[in-house]
């Protein structure tokens, strides 16, 4: 009886939805200067000339060689690497995500 | 008495026909799919018979790999080698794969890893876990074991490793000739230098996790 009871209770928990949790894309990386900054929205021009928009958040990584800075430190005109995941926001708007920022030294 | 036989017997199946339905509801909802993360109770529950599943021997076996800086070092430089590519060279998991497995790589600076005992932690290196996207690394040899062993120091330092240390990991994570040239045109171009032609494009792949 305890098996069935404990069979009954792995496929209740199997059956019970998961927290929906957006699914984060690739990473990408872009490599330019800091066009704007403002506060979590970051913009870069890159290398190519297209400008990307970047959310920036408390999980974001920030080096300045393997010093780590806090966003303000980010200062427009500076080099710099960004990678990032692609995703929706709420809304559903694709939205650039940084996980690591590198700015130049 | 044939009559209560009846009534288990007819118990059971209503039992196996809620099971079915449930199971069958489950799949229809949801499919194959590993975009969304297991929830709470299916982890608690999977977590659960992985420990049952653990022989109590294995789980208590010390560590016999005395801990030193020297065995820290080699197993980050396994770990980075091995293990990063999922589970991040800080071990939070976040990194393409490991966010895209179903159950997700797990954060192993957290207590529900950090709570295991060392014997646990090496059973899991060596022998996998089914149906995730752990492997088995046991080869069965000695010299696997203790490089197991000291894996699980590692693992054990996880939640103390500095920034220095993950710079450290990065140089010797696995990387395609591609990744490598991205990487040196990077450091290039952040110490001055004049882009390549070859520089990255913006939203070019990359399969760096984090960390």
């Amino acid at each position: 009886m305890k098996l069935i009871s404990g069979v009954l209770f792995l496929v209740l928990a199997l059956s019970i939805a998961p927290g929906v949790l957006a699914h984060e894309g690739h990473v990408h990386r872009v490599m330019g200067t800091v066009a704007a900054v403002n506060g979590e929205r970051l913009q870069v021009k890159a290398t190519t000339g297209q400008t990307s928009e970047i959310v920036v958040n408390d999980k974001t990584k920030i080096l300045r060689g393997t010093t780590t800075q806090k966003s303000s430190d980010i200062k427009p005109g500076e080099r710099i690497v960004v990678t990032m995941t692609e995703s929706k926001d709420p809304a559903g708007k694709a939205q650039l995500t940084a996980t690591e920022i590198r700015l130049g030294k | 008495m044939l009559r209560t036989a009846v009534r288990v017997l007819v118990g059971l199946l209503a039992l196996v026909g809620a099971v079915a339905v449930l199971v069958g509801a489950s799949f229809a909802a949801r499919g194959i799919s590993a975009k969304n993360a297991p929830g709470r109770a299916e982890t608690v529950v999977a977590r659960r018979l992985r420990s049952i599943a653990i022989p109590r021997a294995a789980r208590d076996e010390p560590n016999p790999v005395p801990a030193s800086a020297d065995a820290i070092r080699e197993g980050m430089e396994h770990f980075a080698d091995h293990c990063a590519v999922c589970h991040a060279n800080d071990g939070s998991g976040d990194t393409e794969m490991g966010r895209g497995m179903y159950p997700r790589a797990p954060d192993m600076r957290q207590p529900a890893t950090q709570n295991l005992t060392d014997g646990q932690l090496f059973y899991i290196i060596e022998n996998g876990v089914r149906l995730t996207g752990m492997p088995a690394w046991g080869g069965g040899s000695e010299h696997d074991a203790t490089d197991n062993w000291r894996l699980v120091h590692f693992i054990r330092h996880l939640p103390k490793l500095t920034p220095a240390e993950i710079e450290t990991m990065k140089t010797l994570n696995p990387k395609s000739p591609e990744e490598s040239q991205q990487d040196e045109e990077m450091r290039r171009f952040l110490e001055g230098g004049e882009p390549s032609k070859a520089a990255p494009a913006p939203h070019q792949h990359s399969h760096g996790g984090k960390g």
